[in-house]
């Protein structure tokens, strides 16, 4: 965590431009009092190793600072775009699990068969495609051409969001019992729900097709079926328990990853989560704002490697008596 | 095709993959013969669907798509390619010295690979490309600084796994020096899976490229790079042909990349993939 | 009628270069109660000619010849047919215990599902049946065990609770692939009385598999050395061990360790021993190795067993 810290901090030193330059207007640049306030009020004129200890200090009371576009706390910056990445990463990492999972169990099973090949191919051609590129492409034919989906943002043009409970739009109407504003929400998630998912299917069915394999090698799954036991079973009860073990780490790498804002998709489909902020931040050099998004997206994976190792003690009951 | 499981030829996608390299790389190499007209010749007011003499269609100011494309290969695909092996010399320079060395050496190495690591690609890549300005050789840069660390990683646990083999010790043992170890006897256990590594990452790597040029901190107008292509299609999006034909190109490509990581994985390590195939 | 009957019975693998010869032409007969001995070096084609008798080769293997067990044809069965078969008829104990336990499941799991299966039993009593048989075994609180996993038992005692799985549906034919040799010798000798114990109470038959012609001299009966693939001697384990009329098998009981001897190095088979495929003539490595040769060539020289 420290590390990701300093990382950011370093990469934000690197800027060779000059922030003040990019956030106050021209005719403020040429006033050297208010660039000298300006920079004070960002600490921007104490050295830098000082600077970072009082960002750390700072932090650890909870204060991510001011951003330098907003001028709003980044930690309230960051409340109102967490959740709708949280939304869109919870619906597809949703897809993803059922798809990539069956589609790993079905190919393992049908091994160089055509249904494995057929799955292979497509799955090669998933983590192949530019994420950005079908963004569009799907936007053109199911928007555009097809009018099945409705267009870029959250929700409709006009329309008020639900007032805040979590900030998920989809969520907080469900709570509020607006079961049409519900799904409004619902369906301007679903597009960049599905391109995001196509990726993770991809990567999830490759991995559960070579975890499968790797355990239908294994002489206790020989054993098994010497067993008489009817294939199902075996692989059921056998075959699937070990195989999750992996599965499970690889989906919390995939559900983090999507946390961590999928800068591309959001930018096309105009999502205003912690993608879209970072993308902000760093063409904004808004040095505060890139710290934010960096810690954000540190603990979130911090909390998705907690997640999967109390998955494991539920997948593997041996672990408790270990 | 033969019933034998481990003939070649059963491995379709390996020749796919080499046969599509091959053609982008001519493609790349012979652009100025193949290009219909110039990439950056200007014919304002021109913006048209794929017709008969632009195949491609043209793009806001005029440019002939299909003669962009076939230029963007020179930028695209070796700046994907040198990207690959940048990461793939510093990744495996420092994996080299951690798994070798061992120790604190080993233990600092390691824990700044894993941060960099843990660390989502695109936001840190994109971090460093603003930082440093939008340029393509920024964002080479940046994406070079994210890929590096999976191949330390690897090349440090090869090295931890080999580096007490008897082979190594007795070479020690008969005098050779450290750079002789690391050379001569712990490279060819090496080489093996980080070749594999680099030709499956190539493709991620393009991917991470094109996509900081898409978000405008990469190639800059009137540069025929894939990515920037593609994002000006996303402004004029019922004008389907100006990011459609970039983005195929670029799926062409990333598509060869893993087909032949993938085949190169099933020949240079036949363990995992015997037991994938049977 | 015997309880089973093997008459040229051949196996066939696919590999890089075509099919190979796994096994060649066996042929034995087996009687209620009575053990038999394989015996042979790695890739010597014992464990496949054990899985050939449950059905358990990879997909590409190709069966032929006969093999009748109670009467019954067992070549050529279809999956669903193998499954009435294997765990209730013909069990098997593989040779490492530390690998064919699931670590994952718990030892009530695994010695209880078959017996749902097969025997339609209810859970309660097949946890109570398993207790009997984990005490049969002498496994010290079964109660216990049936809650515990794999990872919490030693090595012999893994092989015990398999032999306990493998027995719990009463077959008539128990198949033991080396069950003694991942363990240490104090341990081997309490298995091997353990299954001969066991042989006794529930009148069983065992084809027990090893190369190691010193656990097979102290509990076989009839006794089959194959090499390559083939039979190359056969017959009661007591005439073979005091004449033994093949090299091969003289080499094979040269190579026990000889604990009155003087010899310093222990004596071993001269060359490798041939890989899969090389059937037509094996071509021994080293000079020397005469008795190679002949136990490739015919004929053999056999007792019908």
């Amino acid at each position: 965590m420290l590390g990701i810290t300093l990382i950011s901090f370093s990469v934000t030193q690197l800027v060779p431009g000059d922030p003040a330059a990019l956030n106050l207007g021209q005719s403020a640049m040429s006033d050297p009092t208010i660039v000298a306030a300006w920079r004070a009020k960002y600490g921007l004129d104490k050295p830098v190793p000082e600077q970072y200890i009082i960002y750390i200090n700072h932090l650890l009371h909870g204060d991510l600072g001011q951003s330098q576009q907003s001028r709003r706390a980044v930690s309230t910056d960051l409340k109102e775009y967490f959740p709708a990445t949280l939304e869109l990463a919870t619906v597809a990492i949703f897809f993803s699990l059922i798809f990539g999972l069956l589609f790993g169990v079905i190919a393992a099973i049908t091994r160089n068969r055509w249904p494995d090949q057929v799955i292979r191919f497509f799955t090669l051609t998933g983590v192949s495609v530019p994420t950005f590129w079908l963004s569009l492409v799907f936007f053109y034919i199911f928007y555009f051409k097809l009018s099945w989906f409705p267009s870029n943002g959250r929700l409709d043009p006009g329309t008020d969001a639900p007032s805040t409970i979590t900030g998920m739009y989809t969520v907080d109407a469900l709570l509020h019992g607006q079961f049409s504003l519900f799904w409004q929400a619902f369906r301007h998630l679903l597009l960049p729900a599905i391109v995001l998912a196509i990726y993770t299917i991809a990567v999830l069915t490759r991995f559960t097709r070579a975890s499968i394999l790797e355990i239908l090698n294994n002489d206790y799954v020989r054993a098994a079926r010497a067993k008489g036991l009817p294939e199902s079973l075996v692989i059921r009860r056998h075959v699937l328990r070990p195989a999750l073990l992996s599965i499970v780490t690889i989906a919390g790498v995939a559900f983090g990853n999507l946390l961590a804002g999928s800068v591309l998709v959001e930018n096309v489909f105009s999502w205003p989560g912690i993608g879209q902020y970072a993308y902000r931040s760093s063409i904004g050099l808004d040095l505060p704002g890139i710290m934010g998004v960096s810690i954000v997206v540190a603990g979130i994976f911090i909390t998705m490697n907690l997640l999967v190792d109390i998955a494991y003690h539920f997948i593997d009951p041996s672990l408790r008596h270990a | 095709m033969s019933k034998n499981p481990d003939s070649p030829l059963r491995q379709p996608l390996a020749v796919i993959g080499v046969t599509i390299l091959a053609i982008w790389i001519l493609v790349a190499i012979f652009a100025p013969l193949i290009a219909p007209s110039n990439p950056i010749a200007q014919n304002y007011g021109q913006l048209l669907p794929p017709n008969s003499h632009n195949w491609f269609g043209t793009d806001s100011v005029g440019r002939d798509v299909l003669s962009r494309v076939v230029y963007g290969a020179r930028i695209t695909l070796p700046l994907s390619i040198m990207l690959v092996i940048l990461a793939m010399i510093v990744g495996t320079v420092i994996g080299a010295i951690a798994g070798y060395f061992g120790g604190w050496i080993d233990a600092a190495l390691m824990r700044f690979t894993d941060v960099v690591l843990a660390f989502p690609g695109i936001i840190l890549a994109m971090a460093v490309a603003a930082a440093l300005g939008a340029e393509l050789r920024n964002a080479v840069f940046a994406v070079v600084l994210v890929a590096w660390p999976t191949y330390a990683r690897l090349v440090r646990g090869l090295i931890l796994s080999s580096k007490n083999a008897d082979y190594v010790t007795s070479s020690r043992l008969l005098g050779a020096s450290t750079t002789r170890a690391l050379f001569v006897d712990l490279r060819p256990n090496i080489s093996g899976p980080v070749f594999v590594l680099a030709a499956l990452e190539a493709g991620n790597g393009m991917l991470l490229l094109s996509g900081l040029s898409f978000l405008g901190l990469g190639a800059r107008p009137p540069s025929a790079e894939w990515g920037a292509m593609v994002s000006a299609g996303a402004n004029n999006f019922d004008k389907w042909w100006l990011a459609v034909f970039p983005g195929l190109a670029i799926l062409t490509a990333v598509l060869a990349f893993n087909f032949l990581g993938d085949a190169l994985r099933d020949i240079l390590d036949p363990r995992t993939a015997k037991a994938l195939r049977e | 009628m015997a309880l089973l009957e093997v008459r040229d019975l051949s196996v066939q693998l696919q590999t890089k270069s075509g099919f190979a010869t796994a096994i060649d032409r066996l042929s034995y007969t087996l009687e209620a109660g009575e053990i038999l001995g394989i015996a042979g070096e790695s890739g010597s084609g014992k464990t496949m000619s054990a899985l050939t008798l449950l059905g358990l080769l990879p997909q590409h293997a190709k069966v032929s010849g006969s093999v009748k067990f109670e009467g019954q044809e067992l070549v050529g069965l279809s999956n669903k047919e193998w499954q009435k078969i294997r765990g209730q008829n013909i069990s098997m104990v593989f040779q490492d215990p530390m690998t064919s336990l699931h670590p994952m499941l718990s030892i009530k799991t695994q010695m209880t599902e078959h017996m749902m299966v097969h025997l339609g039993i209810t859970e309660k009593q097949a946890i109570i049946d398993a207790e009997e048989l984990l005490a049969d075994v002498r496994i010290p609180d079964p109660k216990k065990a049936l809650a515990s996993y794999a990872s919490q038992f030693s090595g012999g005692m893994r092989q015990r609770i398999c032999i306990a799985m493998a027995l719990a549906c009463k077959p008539k034919l128990l198949l033991a692939d080396e069950p003694s040799t991942a363990l240490d010798v104090t341990v081997q000798a309490g298995i091997l009385t353990l299954l001969d114990r066991l042989r006794k109470e529930h009148s069983l038959s065992i084809i027990f598999i090893t190369h190691d012609l010193g656990v097979l001299s102290s509990i076989t009966d009839k006794l089959l050395v194959l090499y390559a693939g083939r039979e190359t001697e056969s017959g009661l384990t007591s005439t073979i061990l005091q004449n033994p009329r093949h090299p091969y098998t003289q080499g094979l009981l040269d190579s026990l360790p000889q604990p009155e001897s003087d010899e310093k190095l222990l004596k071993s088979i001269a060359g490798f021993p041939p890989e899969l495929g090389n059937n037509q003539s094996v071509v021994p490595l080293r000079n020397d190795a005469n008795t190679r040769k002949s136990a490739a060539a015919e004929p053999r020289l056999n007792q019908p067993i």
